[in-house]
Formats: C-alpha cells, sequence, structure tokens
C-alpha cells in the first residue's frame, strides 16, 4: 500500500514535469474564417486572413464595432506565409474554422492548386470541409463586409445551400479538390465569385486540367446547366426567348448519365429530366405542350455545347470518366481517358421537360 | 446477462479493429486487392472460432492455460500460452502507438511524447488491479457508448457518400486478395480470444450466436469500416492519410453553426476503443501470466516491464507508417498462431474427450 501511494505520488511529480501551456482560452484566440491567395510578383502570393472578433469578447470593455479584422502578408509558401502573418497578430490564430478559401484567378492559372491544397489537408488545423472558390480579386472578398452579413464571412459560406439555395453556384471543399486532383482521369472545378457594388455575387464556374490548373470559366448560364448535370438543380429558370427572357421555373431538374459503344465509339446518352411550373404571364401566350416542346429543345441544344465546349477543352468536372469506370468492370480508371477515350467520344442529350404546376393560378387564366 | 457481456465484447472487437485495423489494410491496397478478402476473413474466422469455441465448452471452467496444459501437455501447453501472451503483449503496443498517434496530432500537438505516453500507460496499468467481473462490465459500459458513436458516425458517412464512387469501388472490388487482408478481415471477429482468460466466466458459449453476430454485425462493421473511406476519398487519394477513419470523419460536414465536422465524433470513438484495447490486452495478458507463473507478483513485475518497454518505443517509433508495417505483420503471425492452436486443441480434444476433472 505504502508502496503504490509512493509510486502514485511520484508519477504525479513527474508528469506535472511535462505539463505545458499548448492550451489557450477563447479570449486569446483569433477565429480565421476566410483565406485569399492572390497572385504577387516574383512568383510569390499575397496572403489575406479575415479574422473574427466575436461581439460577446470584452463587450464592456470595447469601444471598436469592427467584427472583423485582415491580415495581409507575401510569401512563396503556404506555411511561411501562415508564420509570417503572425507578426500581425496579438491572438493566437485558430484556423479551426476557416470556412472558405479563396484563390485569384491569376494564381490559379499560374499554380497547380494541389500543391496547396495538400497543406490544408496536411494540417491537422485546417477543416477539410472548407469551401474552395476562385474570383477575379480574391483579397477584396475576403475584405468585404456586406451590409447584412450576421456573421462574419456569411456573404460567402452561405451561399452554398446553407443559405441561398441558387442555381449558379456549384460548391466544392477541400478534400474534394484533393481528392479529384489525385484521382486519375479527374478534373475538377471551383465557383467564380466576384465582388460587385458590395456585394460577393456569383459570375460562373472555374475549370482546372489535369495540371491542376485554371483552364477555362463557364458563364452563369452555362454554370446553371452544369450544375444541373452534375447534381441537380431545385430551383431555377430556363429561358426560352433570348430576346424577350420569358421562359419558364425549374421546380426540381437532374441527369442521369449511360454509356454504351456504337458503331466502334462510345456514346453517352444525358437524360434531363426537368419539372418545371409556369412562373411569367408572357408564355401563357403558349399551350403547355408548345412550352415544353421549345424548352426541350433549348435545353437539349444548350447542354450539348456546354458537353462540347468542356470536351474540346479536355475537362472532366462531371466526371464521366469515373461514371463510366464505375459501371464497366473491367475499365481501368487513368490519364489517358482524358487524351484518348473522351475526346473521341460522342453526346446525344435526351431533355424531357414536363410542367407540373402553375401555381396557385390556372394556366389559361381570364386577363379581361 | 452473461450472453450479453459476451455479446458486447465481440461487438467491441468489430467495432475497434473494422475501424482502425482493416480500413489501413484493405483500404491501402484496395487498387491492388480489392475487397475480396472481407467474406474470406470471415470464413476463416468463423471455422477458427468453431473450432476454438468447441474445445473451450467442453472445458467450462478452465481458462486458455489449463486447457492447453491439459491437451498438449506441460511444455508445450505452457510455450503456446506464453507465446499467447507474447502476442497480447505487442499488439497491446500497437494499440497504444495508434491512440498516442490521434492524441498528438489532434488534441495535444505539442505535449511531449514521453509525458502523453507515461499519462496514457498510467491507466493499463491499473489493470493489475481489476478483476474478470470488472473489465467484463467496463467492455460493456464503453462497448455501448461506442456503438452509439460508430452508429452517428456511420450514419453521417452515409451522407457524405460518393454515390459513382460507391458504385465503382464495390464493381472493381473483386480481385485475387493478399494473405494481409485475409488476416485483417479475420482480426474484426477476434472478440472470442476473450474467452482464453474469461471462459469460466461465460461457458458455455452459443456457437450459433457467435456465428450469427459475425455474419451480421461483424460484416456490417467490415463492410461499412472499410467502404464508406474508399467511397468518401476515393482509393487513390485514401493510399495518402495516415488516419483513415480520421480524416473520412473529417469530411463528415455536420452544421455549420453548431458542431461543424464529423471529427469531433470520431475522436471520442476511436478513444474509447482503443484505450479499451490497450486495457483489456493488458489486463488478458496480466492473468494468463498469473497463471502461468508460481507468484502473482512476478506477473506483475512481467507487465509493469512490458507497459514500460511501451513508453519507451513510443519514444522509439514515431513514424505512424512504421506502426502499422508492423501491426501488418503482426497480425499475421497472430493468424497462423490462432489457427495452428485452433487445429492443434481441437483435433487433442476430440482424442482426448472430457475427463471428470475438466468438466
Amino acid at each position: 500500500m505504502r508502496l503504490s501511494r509512493t509510486f502514485g505520488i511520484g508519477l504525479c511529480c513527474l508528469l506535472l514535469q511535462g505539463c505545458q501551456s499548448d492550451y489557450k482560452d477563447i479570449d486569446r484566440r483569433q477565429f480565421i474564417v476566410m483565406m485569399s491567395l492572390d497572385q504577387a510578383d516574383n512568383g510569390k502570393f499575397t496572403l489575406a486572413l479575415k479574422g473574427v472578433i466575436p461581439q460577446l469578447q470584452n463587450s464592456g470593455a470595447s469601444s471598436s464595432t469592427a467584427s472583423f479584422d485582415i491580415y495581409k502578408t507575401t510569401a512563396a509558401s503556404l506555411g511561411q506565409a501562415i508564420q509570417k502573418v503572425r507578426q500581425q497578430l496579438f491572438l493566437e490564430p485558430d484556423y479551426s474554422h476557416l470556412k472558405a478559401v479563396i484563390f485569384s484567378e491569376q494564381f490559379a492559372e499560374r499554380n497547380d492548386l494541389t500543391r496547396y491544397i495538400d497543406f490544408f489537408i496536411r494540417r491537422r488545423d485546417f477543416q477539410d470541409i472548407a469551401i474552395v472558390a476562385i474570383s477575379n480579386n480574391a483579397e477584396k472578398v475576403v475584405s468585404l463586409h456586406q451590409e447584412a452579413e450576421r456573421t462574419t464571412g456569411d456573404s460567402v459560406f452561405m451561399k452554398f445551400g446553407e443559405g441561398a439555395n441558387a442555381e449558379y453556384n456549384p460548391i466544392i471543399q477541400l478534400q474534394q479538390v484533393y481528392k479529384y486532383s489525385l484521382t486519375p482521369g479527374l478534373t475538377f472545378y471551383c465557383p467564380i465569385l466576384n465582388v460587385s457594388d458590395d456585394k460577393v455575387v456569383s459570375a460562373g464556374t472555374a475549370l482546372f486540367g489535369r495540371d491542376n490548373r485554371m483552364k477555362m470559366k463557364l458563364t452563369l448560364l452555362e454554370t446553371k446547366y452544369f450544375n444541373l448535370l452534375r447534381s441537380g438543380i431545385s430551383r431555377g429558370f430556363i429561358i426560352l426567348d433570348p430576346v424577350k427572357e420569358y421562359g419558364i421555373g425549374i421546380r426540381l431538374a437532374k441527369a442521369e448519365f449511360r454509356f454504351k459503344i456504337e458503331q466502334d465509339a462510345l456514346l453517352c446518352d444525358v437524360h434531363v429530366k426537368v419539372q418545371a411550373q409556369i412562373e411569367d404571364s408572357d408564355v401563357l401566350d403558349f399551350s403547355p405542350s408548345e412550352l415544353q416542346k421549345l424548352a426541350k429543345k433549348k435545353l437539349d441544344s444548350d447542354i450539348s455545347s456546354l458537353l462540347v465546349k468542356m470536351q474540346n477543352n479536355r475537362v472532366d468536372p462531371l466526371q464521366l470518366g469515373l461514371k463510366y469506370w464505375s459501371k464497366n468492370p473491367v475499365r481501368r480508371l487513368n490519364n489517358e481517358w482524358l487524351t484518348e477515350d473522351y475526346p473521341e467520344m460522342k453526346f446525344r442529350v435526351h431533355s424531357d421537360v414536363m410542367i407540373t404546376r402553375t401555381g396557385t393560378l390556372r394556366f389559361n387564366t381570364d386577363r379581361g | 446477462m452473461n450472453v450479453l457481456f459476451y455479446v458486447s465484447l465481440l461487438i467491441y472487437y468489430m467495432i475497434n479493429h473494422s475501424l482502425l485495423n482493416l480500413p489501413n489494410v484493405i483500404d491501402r491496397n484496395y487498387l491492388q486487392n480489392g475487397l475480396s478478402a472481407l467474406p474470406i476473413g470471415l470464413l476463416l474466422a468463423a471455422l477458427n472460432a468453431w473450432m476454438l469455441l468447441s474445445v473451450y465448452n467442453r472445458f467450462p471452467k478452465f481458462t486458455m492455460v489449463e486447457i492447453n496444459r491439459y491437451l498438449c501437455g506441460k511444455y508445450l501447453g505452457n510455450f503456446l500460452s506464453i507465446m499467447y501472451v507474447a502476442l497480447t503483449a505487442f499488439f497491446g503496443f500497437f494499440m497504444f502507438r495508434g491512440l498516442m498517434e490521434v492524441i498528438i496530432e489532434f488534441l495535444m500537438p505539442h505535449t511531449p511524447v514521453w509525458f502523453l505516453a507515461i499519462l496514457l500507460i498510467s491507466v493499463p496499468s491499473l489493470a493489475l488491479l481489476h478483476s474478470d467481473n470488472s473489465v467484463i462490465y467496463m467492455t460493456a459500459f464503453f462497448t455501448l457508448i461506442a456503438a452509439v458513436l460508430m452508429i452517428l458516425v456511420f450514419w453521417l458517412g452515409f451522407k457524405e457518400i460518393d454515390p459513382v464512387m460507391l458504385q465503382g469501388v464495390v464493381y472493381h472490388g473483386w480481385k485475387m486478395p493478399s494473405l494481409k487482408g485475409i488476416v485483417a478481415s479475420a482480426f474484426v471477429y477476434g472478440g472470442y480470444t476473450g474467452l482464453y482468460v474469461m471462459n469460466p466466466y461465460f461457458a458455455r458459449t452459443s456457437i450459433k450466436l457467435t456465428f450469427l453476430l459475425f455474419v451480421t454485425v461483424g460484416l456490417f462493421l467490415s463492410l461499412c469500416g472499410t467502404v464508406i473511406p474508399l467511397a468518401v476519398w476515393g482509393p487513390w487519394a485514401l493510399r495518402n492519410l495516415n488516419l483513415i477513419w480520421i480524416m473520412t470523419a473529417e469530411t463528415f460536414s455536420l452544421d455549420l453553426f453548431v458542431l461543424e465536422r464529423g471529427l469531433f465524433l470520431m475522436i471520442p470513438l476511436l478513444l474509447i476503443t482503443g484505450y479499451i484495447g490497450v486495457f483489456l490486452y493488458t489486463y488478458k495478458g496480466y492473468r494468463l501470466l498469473s497463471l502461468l507463473m508460481p507468484r502473482k507478483a512476478t506477473a506483475k513485475v512481467i507487465i509493469c516491464c512490458v507497459l514500460v518497454s511501451y513508453v519507451i518505443l513510443s519514444l522509439l517509433v514515431q513514424e505512424p507508417a512504421v506502426n502499422y508495417r508492423y501491426r501488418e505483420l503482426y497480425m499475421v503471425v497472430w493468424f497462423f498462431y490462432q489457427n495452428i492452436t485452433g487445429v492443434l486443441l481441437y483435433v487433442l480434444a476430440k482424442r482426448k474427450g472430457r475427463t471428470p476433472s475438466a468438466a
């Protein structure tokens, strides 16, 4: 008994030697919620961090009304930049709440993004579910304080379904970029977010090549169809007349890809199903079947153009290679998909548009 | 009640190894060996369990040491028992170091490794003060908590699965399996080895119930434990990950403002299962040694030396990949030991039959 007591006390004394204060309380931390990387001169980049100032922190003593602070530095490597920016901080930076990483277009065009994504995945203090986006001025997106923001950074990370549910924002996270960049034959995409009139606005989609550099951009209209093909959309609008811009609303739209060999060539049948609803009174001059036909024609043509555009640029953000591999037990997934099979593949789009709702009014209303 | 405790012991092993061990072998080598090892491992584990449970049910009041002595003679019997104790000590270390890795990486990155090693070893050293009863109750209690956490983690995992990747993984998963894969798959079902120490507590155990748990819970956990990370990360990116399930849970997003990451559920789950694992292995080693040694104090001294060696080895083996490599080799040795002794004891038990003193 005496021996075990001595052992216990001795162990406690020994353990006390190991206590190092790596613990810091919440009021000693600066929570970084957003980060941007812009291209700088001499192969360097400018890192900007958005650090939140919690409103309840020292609420009685603090006279500041600012909800965040911006820290900037220039460096050649991310590890160096993260250390360098500390000279501006007086609180310990905490990256565990980092929700978005914004790269500038120039940076994404010149650099292999995986080199930087690797950093975030490797470091345990960054969360792998942070959103990745591209911007023409990444620092501006991070520095912006949008008036209606309830929490710092809301204007960016609430755009992807947690808040607004729009057809223009294809979400992608750090872990997905890492996964897609390492999987042979795949390429990835990122949403483009720009600042316009002091608001963060969706501005299309950036598509990356196999070298993980930004290769091309999709317009907002193409982004809508891209989203439809990628994961389906639950809200949207199909413009039927390019001049008057009337159209029908999308309630639910999704696509399915089927592959087959036809005349020794790989054929991809794209089946698009859209449940639509009447929104504008402009379309009431047509019958529902005429509208459905118009919408079908429009979808077939727009989606085919989008698919061919991506094919010509040898980018496969819809992961058709993966889809083909997943249904074909003898097929191997490799980078030749992008150079040999994919460019030769034929597309056939079959759209099926059904107007399922006319809202709270009848289709043929009496307009006097 | 004893049946429930036996079930909890089996399920504990299944949860622990399908999350900690199995993905490291199966998922990392998926592109070469696929998933074929999973059903083969199940079949081999079931065969081994059937032979050993038949033997242990013949001698309901005996532990492994006594059965080995009775069936194989004093020298061979003791040798087999000592070998098992040695295997237990080795695996205790692999679990201990694996657990430390999680704590070093995610909880206490700035704390010195020596300090953590001493801190973490203090709990398994308490195994020396426990009895079969308290260990069984503790295992059942923590298995229940681990099961709840595991259901939550798997549920989140199903939501994050990439269906295209899942389909591809299942389609392309049927290739020639590797020995290491088969062994790792069989290891998941190893909970019945708890009978080596606790046979008098559980006997007679139901072989049918054991098989039922293997086929339902065991196979389900093995499949989820391997397929979810593959379907989330894909077989290519997954090869780069050190802590597969932690990194998989890291991709589960719960709610932007409440509990953001599935990681916060996974770490407690791994800590519970890992710690109970180290504790159980230490306890098993200690109990078997105390039956083998003429004096209990000798067994205590040996176990204390083993625990001290855990601390020293933890400082030497700091690279997770080294730990995984040796753990895979260990499992192969365990598999052969387990199957050879299983066949040997089963044949000898058939030949010798039941003795009045043993029954």
